[in-house]
């Protein structure tokens, strides 16, 4: 068994009094894809966000224990978060590309982090994201439209363009699929299954079949719990924990 | 079996009722208020009509090389008397010499300036009427009254007619009133240096007023705790948009005139004290179109690993930019519009020359208005329509820059 | 014992299922039944009946296939679902078979009355056929009240079987060596035993698809690592 990127030990998140992840130990394996699965409410969303603290943005959100990537403690005060960001990415349910030209929302990155020297590299990292999304093709000829000129689908292979320019270690995918059609999903799918020989994937996901599709780990999540954690076979075949069958199967909400 | 025609209940009659009642209230409160909207324009339209003409009187001058300019006035009465070599009476002289306008010794001044190959020979030189022969020519003046009564005499409609009929008078295009200054005379009273005035202090006002505006609302907006402090600032600013504008005016007067000790009716103290009126409302209306920015830009780009300031200014200033724009210049055609805080830093004053520099005083357009609409003569009557209406061009133009700049602005997001 | 589905639709789809498997495995239990009285006393309207219950066996086997099918293609099932929507196709299969033994059986039976056979041998049957029905109905309830310990009793009861067919062909080695002329019964009735021999596996089969929708365990499969493929 290989060593874990992300290691989560007894991890509290509280949004003012309400305590939304109750003593999360966690193990991401790397170059996985791992799928957090549970039902609306259940804090798999809150515990995502906690990995590329984009919890520090809600003042009333706080969090105990400890959350390590490649060893190292994320919420250490000598932890510069901007940094922490450029090397675990964030991809949203819903996309977002930047009001701008499609290359210039995948040279952002590169541009604030300062990761090319000329122009020529510039553009030949964008070109490389753009392939590494499956995109290239689709939009050579119009880098200079606008983003949300773009279909859905293209839209959020746009932002997962954008988010491997910079090559981070960790990609967190937020229910990346929900907002997209049949079609664009299994594009979607495709592109994070090659993706996962380069990076690690977290992906949050409502849809257990594409949970079951798509990851080689799952994690369910219920009331802020960690209830069952183990290989996504396992999981959808033979869970250990009761809670875990009646939720893959549809038994309660 | 269905019914779906008006007949199948569902209190459908009473409710197509309320929905026509509606219609035609709505309707009609268009109706009433484009009926005084025309109104307003029409009479103001109707009373500044006859600024843009002006009357022009012909009269035959002989000069000579050493004739000093200060005897042009003399020289006009010279050939006023050749015309009407029968008056004779000191009053009637001195109404004679009224027929032209007290400007005429200055204009044949300039003509000789413009033209110096008039020096030396006898020429038909056309100046300014005076601005009861113009009203009288438009046949202004009510003839039914008796002579006390009116401004212009029995003698001088006279001899105007006989002007009138010997071809010595002319109308011609009042370029004037756009192009000078103002005059204790009303024909030759223009509305330049007003304009210049409001220019500047509006200048001033924008250049103060936007980039603090926007930094504030910036910072109160996307960077600022949420505290009872930034409550009480929010509270504040609201309250100051409501606060009277010759509180401002005060304001300058004690601080910026007194206490600092700025020039009295310049353009800079105007400007500084409409930057303070329009503050608050280039902040609110900043703040406003900040909020309307969705938050999926600036989340994603801290995703990245901007900062919060490069997120707030890479991703959403530029796309709140259009809504702060049309803030700020519906905040600066207010300003043009105020007059009571320049009254009171003293843009009052009866300025002739057109200011030179912001630090020179200054008249503002409303203040303008204001002192025209104040004067006696019947001739500032149409003076004050005509900048009234200078002044709604101003702000229509001003409405139609904030409308493209927002389409421009817009067409990129 | 487990919760209800949100979609009460997909409880009556397994329901159905169930219903089915056990309709059809009462069918079969008739034949083994029939098959039974005839080796006793031919009768040949019993024989007749047997065939005709074979026809609706097969029209329900047909109907758990497609119930299966449509259950996969609207449900999804996952877990527990799944193996009770995949083990019922196999446990149709088996009792296909147990019918086809037992019509085997009968066909047999008519054989063994036309010519002189042995009384202790139709005693012997008489006694496999009593376990193999008992069997037939214990596994049947152990697969509608998911019973894993009754299906381990069914599975232990088989051994039974299989000794009483053992003492049978003893005793046909027996008799053929000193009655070679009763040769032609005597493999019929080998013959019949080892019928009720494979019945009486099969239903054992039908115990360990119970057991594996239960627990998951294939109890068929030799070693526990047999679930620790990565690659598929």
């Amino acid at each position: 068994m290989t060593d874990p990127i992300i290691t989560a030990r007894g991890i509290d998140i509280f949004y003012d009094t309400t305590q939304a992840i109750k003593g999360v130990d966690l193990d991401i394996l790397p170059n996985k894809v791992t799928a957090l699965i549970g039902p609306s409410g259940c804090g798999k969303s809150t515990f995502l966000r906690a990995i590329n603290r984009m919890n520090d943005l809600i003042p009333i959100c706080h969090m105990n224990g400890e959350l390590k990537i490649v060893g190292q403690d994320i919420y250490a005060p000598e932890v510069d978060v901007v940094a922490l960001r450029a090397q675990v990415g964030m991809v949203f349910q819903k996309p977002n590309p930047f009001p701008k030209s499609i290359f210039e929302n995948v040279a952002y990155g590169l541009k604030i982090h300062k990761m090319t020297t000329s122009k020529s590299e510039l553009q030949d990292r964008v070109e490389w994201s753009l392939k590494s999304a499956g995109l290239w093709n689709e939009v050579s000829d119009r880098l200079d439209h606008a983003g949300n000129s773009l279909s859905g689908g293209q839209q959020q292979r746009l932002c997962i363009a954008r988010a491997i320019a910079v090559k981070p270690k960790v990609i967190l995918m937020d229910e990346p699929c929900s907002a997209l059609d049949p079609i664009a999903t299994a594009v979607v799918e495709e592109l994070i299954d090659n993706l996962r020989e380069e990076y690690t994937i977290v992906i949050v996901t409502h849809s257990m079949q594409q949970a079951a599709r798509i990851s080689q780990r799952t994690a369910f999540f219920h009331l802020g719990s960690l209830v069952e954690y183990g290989d996504t076979k396992t999981i959808f075949t033979m869970p250990a924990d009761e809670r875990t069958q009646n939720y893959i199967t549809g038994r309660i909400g | 079996m269905i019914d779906l025609t008006k007949k199948a209940g569902f209190n459908l009659s009473s409710r197509h009722r309320a929905e026509r009642r509606f219609q035609w209230a709505g309707r009609s409160a268009i109706l009433i208020a484009l009926l005084f909207l025309v109104i307003m324009i029409g009479t103001i339209a109707r009373d500044a009509s006859g600024v843009f003409r002006q009357t022009q009187i012909a009269v035959q001058v002989d000069l000579d090389a050493e004739t000093p300019s200060s005897s042009y006035g003399r020289i006009i009465k010279t050939a006023l008397r050749d015309m009407f070599p029968d008056v004779s009476t000191r009053r009637d002289k001195k109404r004679l010499y009224s027929l032209v306008s007290p400007e005429g010794s200055f204009e044949i001044a300039r003509m000789v300036v413009d033209n110096p190959a008039l020096i030396g020979g006898s020429h038909r030189l056309w100046l300014t009427a005076s601005d009861d022969l113009d009203l009288y020519l438009r046949g202004k003046v009510d003839t039914n009254l008796s002579e006390h009564q009116r401004r212009i005499s029995d003698a001088e409609i006279r001899w105007v007619d006989n002007l009138r009929a010997a071809g010595h008078l002319r109308r011609v295009i009042n370029w004037g009133f756009l192009t000078k200054g103002d005059s204790r005379e009303p024909e030759i009273a223009g509305i330049f240096s007003a304009l210049v005035g409001s220019a500047y202090s509006l200048a001033v006002c924008f250049a103060l007023s936007f980039p603090i505006g926007i930094g504030a609302a910036i910072y109160l907006e996307e960077f600022a705790p949420t505290n009872w402090v930034s409550d009480l600032i929010e509270v504040n600013i609201n309250n100051l948009a409501a606060v009277p504008s010759i509180v401002f005016g005060l304001l300058g007067l004690s601080i910026f005139l007194g206490y600092l000790g700025l020039p009295r009716s310049s353009p800079l103290v105007g400007g500084m004290v409409l930057a303070l009126m329009t503050l608050p409302t280039i902040i609110i209306a900043a703040r406003a179109a900040l909020r309307a920015v969705p938050p999926s830009f600036k989340e994603a780009a801290l995703a990245l690993g901007a900062s919060p300031v490069q997120a707030v200014f890479h991703h959403v200033f530029p796309v709140a930019m259009p809504g702060m724009l049309t803030g700020a210049i519906i905040g600066m055609a207010q300003a043009l519009g105020e007059t009571a805080p320049l009254l009171m830093i003293g843009m009052v004053a009866f300025i002739v020359d057109v200011p030179e520099s912001i630090l020179e005083p200054a008249t503002a357009l409303p203040v303008q208005i204001f002192l025209w609409a104040d004067s006696p003569e019947r001739a500032f009557t149409e003076k004050t329509a005509a900048a009234i209406v200078v002044l709604l061009i101003f702000l229509i133009a001003m409405n139609l820059i904030a409308i493209l700049l927002r389409r421009k602005l817009e067409t990129r997001f | 014992m487990t919760q209800e589905h949100i979609v009460k639709q997909f409880d009556k789809n397994l329901e159905k299922i169930k219903t089915t498997i056990v309709e059809m495995g009462g069918l079969v239990g008739l034949q083994l039944n029939d098959a039974t009285a005839v080796l006793s006393a031919y009768d040949a309207a019993e024989v007749e009946r047997i065939s005709t219950y074979d026809r609706i066996i097969n029209g329900l086997n047909k109907d758990i296939h497609d119930r299966a099918e449509i259950l996969i293609v609207r449900r999804q099932p996952v877990a527990l679902d799944l193996r009770q929507t995949l083990a019922p196709i196999n446990i149709s299969g088996e009792l296909e078979r147990i019918g086809d033994h037992a019509k085997s059986t009968a066909k047999r039976a008519y054989t063994i009355h036309t010519i002189p056979s042995d009384d202790a041998a139709i005693e012997l049957f008489a006694r496999m056929s009593v376990v193999v029905q008992a069997m037939l109905n214990d596994v049947l309830k152990a697969y509608e009240d998911a019973d894993i310990k009754l299906a381990a009793k069914i599975i232990a009861q088989d051994k039974e079987v299989d000794i009483l067919n053992k003492k049978l062909l003893q005793g046909v080695i027996e008799t053929l060596a000193k009655a070679p002329g009763m040769a032609e019964s005597l493999i019929h009735l080998t013959l019949i035993s080892r019928n009720f021999e494979r019945i009486g596996d099969h239903i054992c089969n039908i115990a360990r698809y119970v057991h594996q929708i239960v627990t998951g365990d294939d109890l068929k499969a030799s070693s526990h690592t047999a679930h620790a493929r990565t690659d598929i």
